[in-house]
């Protein structure tokens, strides 16, 4: 590298949320994991070890709980490593810790009531999450939530301090000047929409599921439903039992479950943002 | 377990769907709802196991990144199977940069690919959307059409190709495939779809098959439309199923655009027995 040029910063330091885990950079990690299985495309696993790679972009070997190493492929684009180091390398890292990964975008209503906002890719789940944080409502993470138990409450862990949103989406919103933002990558019409964070972790209070198909409502669901509701929704639950985190996942659930109320929120395809986010504003008072 | 696909492969507007809910109706009944489809492994439903199976998510991935990891998606979901699934496509058959087919040809077991006269595909395609028919000839044209994932409400990029480019690329690509016309499952629905079920593999008796032809009658499927809705329905489109007859094109194409669908697709049509004056002729046998 000559001496004139500018150095990327390197992808080390703690994982967001998660107070003793480390991300650390490293100049090569193994195309294989010694002792590891496939489970699926370009991912292999073990007890307290998973190793993926995204061609052209990064490797990532997540070990024990408490380490992402991260190689990143020459001339790739460091944004993009960056987002799966914050996206799937962390939720790996959660199920190691046998605590409970959800695939959910969690905000904090002004009362303190922490909802995490569950659904399929596409469902609008962030956008939901964003519309909510413009009448004051606060972040705590978008896309995957780190959430564990003290015995007495389940705890949802703050991520990073913004949402993940595609240029419609910001534009819903009334974020029309999205050149300003930084791109989650390069190449993808999708945006950090900064918003509000929480100020700390939160007693996770209600968990709410996206459907597209029916009429616009809020629908209370029977208790039992949470823990079908959460391991639905569970980040990538193919990596738990490899992981050999099974036990502690069923255990987790139904710790999580217990004061968690579940709720569907239907009508995400027939009615606008603004009134899904009046619909959950309304139940969570 | 290990099973395989079966791909239901033609370019828009052609009558995949169609054949999608003949099939589903064999094998649930001839009550089986328009809206519950298994989904053909198509749209949300194909991001969802994309995302199942991949470390992670297709939102994130740039279009080459998805088409890297395709094959071996669509491998592991196969052997998954206890059977065979059906699979909407209206990709292209094409190989991604790393030289595998998306489409894994040991994973694939048939391809039933549907064609349609495009003078109809250009009307169909145009009420479908919500636009002019020059807007959907200009579609019917591109070679190359944007395919990347471009907001949060797509489902999975596509590439439909030409209106030619997608018949040959699955005419001369590598599978075993079973061509069916529209206008000839308009003409003799008992022998065409027949054709079908065995070609599918599906073993049916006689009178199931007759039940699954009745229940698939085109103003059966607009009725349950009427009185359901379907949710494959497109915003900008009033109805899915609209005509369901052959020549819907006649007082709606002016002769200009007729005649630019033939200056494009003129071979392929001449390969599928659709002529410029807008007539289905016999299937020639070298197509």
């Amino acid at each position: 590298m000559s001496s004139g040029s500018i150095q990327a910063p390197r992808l080390n330091g703690s994982v967001p949320g998660i107070p003793g885990a480390v991300n650390r950079e490293v100049e090569t990690l193994p195309t294989r994991l010694p002792g590891g299985s496939s489970i699926g495309p370009l991912t292999e696993a073990m007890p307290n070890a998973l190793l993926f790679e995204v061609p052209g972009v990064a490797r990532y070997l997540i070990r024990d709980g408490t380490s992402i190493e991260v190689a990143i492929a020459p001339a790739a684009d460091r944004s993009a490593a960056q987002l799966f180091l914050d996206g799937s390398a962390r939720g790996t890292l959660i199920h190691q810790r046998g605590e409970l990964a959800l695939a959910a975008a969690t905000v904090l209503s002004p009362d303190f009531r922490c909802v995490a906002i569950c659904g399929p890719s596409a469902f609008g789940k962030s956008t939901l999450a964003a519309a909510l944080c413009r009448r004051g409502w606060r972040l705590i993470a978008d896309d995957i939530t780190r959430i564990t138990w003290n015995g007495v409450i389940s705890i949802a862990w703050p991520g990073n301090a913004a949402v993940k949103l595609w240029r419609d989406a910001c534009a819903m919103l009334g974020w029309h000047d999205c050149d300003r933002l930084s791109r989650v990558r390069n190449g993808l019409e999708k945006f950090h929409v900064p918003v509000p964070p929480a100020p700390g972790p939160a007693a996770l209070t209600a968990i709410v599921r996206l459907r597209m198909d029916l009429e616009p409502g809020l629908v209370a669901l029977p208790s039992a439903a949470c823990e079908r509701l959460l391991r639905e929704h569970t980040f990538r639950p193919g990596q738990i039992e490899p992981l050999g985190r099974g036990s502690d996942h069923a255990r987790i659930v139904g710790q999580v479950a217990q004061g968690c109320r579940p709720l569907r929120l239907d009508g995400s395809r027939r009615c606008n943002i603004h009134q899904l986010a009046d619909l959950l504003s309304e139940a969570m008072r | 377990m290990s099973g395989s696909l079966v791909l239901i492969a033609s370019f828009p507007k052609s009558g995949n769907t169609w054949i999608r809910i003949f099939l589903e109706r064999l094998k649930y009944g001839p009550d089986h709802p328009i809206n519950s489809l298994d989904g053909g492994l198509q749209g949300m439903l194909r991001r969802q196991v994309f995302d199942t199976l991949v470390p992670v998510n297709a939102a994130d991935l740039l279009s080459d990144e998805i088409e890297f990891f395709l094959p071996d998606v669509y491998r592991r979901f196969a052997a998954e199977l206890e059977g065979d699934a059906f699979v909407k496509v209206h990709d292209t058959a094409r190989r991604n940069r790393q030289g595998e087919w998306l489409y894994p040809t040991d994973s694939v077991r048939l391809v039933i690919y549907v064609v349609r006269h495009p003078f109809d595909v250009a009307v169909s395609m145009a009420c479908h959307f919500g636009s002019t028919s020059e807007r959907a000839v200009d579609f019917m044209g591109l070679e190359e059409p944007e395919r990347r994932v471009s907001k949060a409400t797509d489902a999975m990029p596509e590439d439909f190709g030409s209106w030619s480019s997608n018949v040959n690329s699955w005419l001369n690509g590598p599978y075993a495939v079973t061509m069916v016309r529209y206008e000839d499952l308009l003409a003799t629905p008992m022998e065409q779809f027949s054709g079908i079920a065995v070609a599918a593999g599906v073993r049916v008796t006689s009178d199931e098959l007759s039940l699954a032809v009745e229940a698939t009658r085109f103003e059966r499927l607009q009725s349950e439309e009427m009185r359901t809705g379907f949710v494959e329905r497109p915003g900008g489109s009033l109805r899915f199923f609209r005509s369901g007859r052959a020549k819907c094109w006649e007082g709606v194409l002016d002769p200009a655009i007729r005649g630019r669908i033939v200056a494009e697709h003129g071979a392929v049509m001449k390969r599928l027995g659709y002529t410029a004056d807008g007539d289905t002729l016999p299937m020639p046998s070298q197509a």
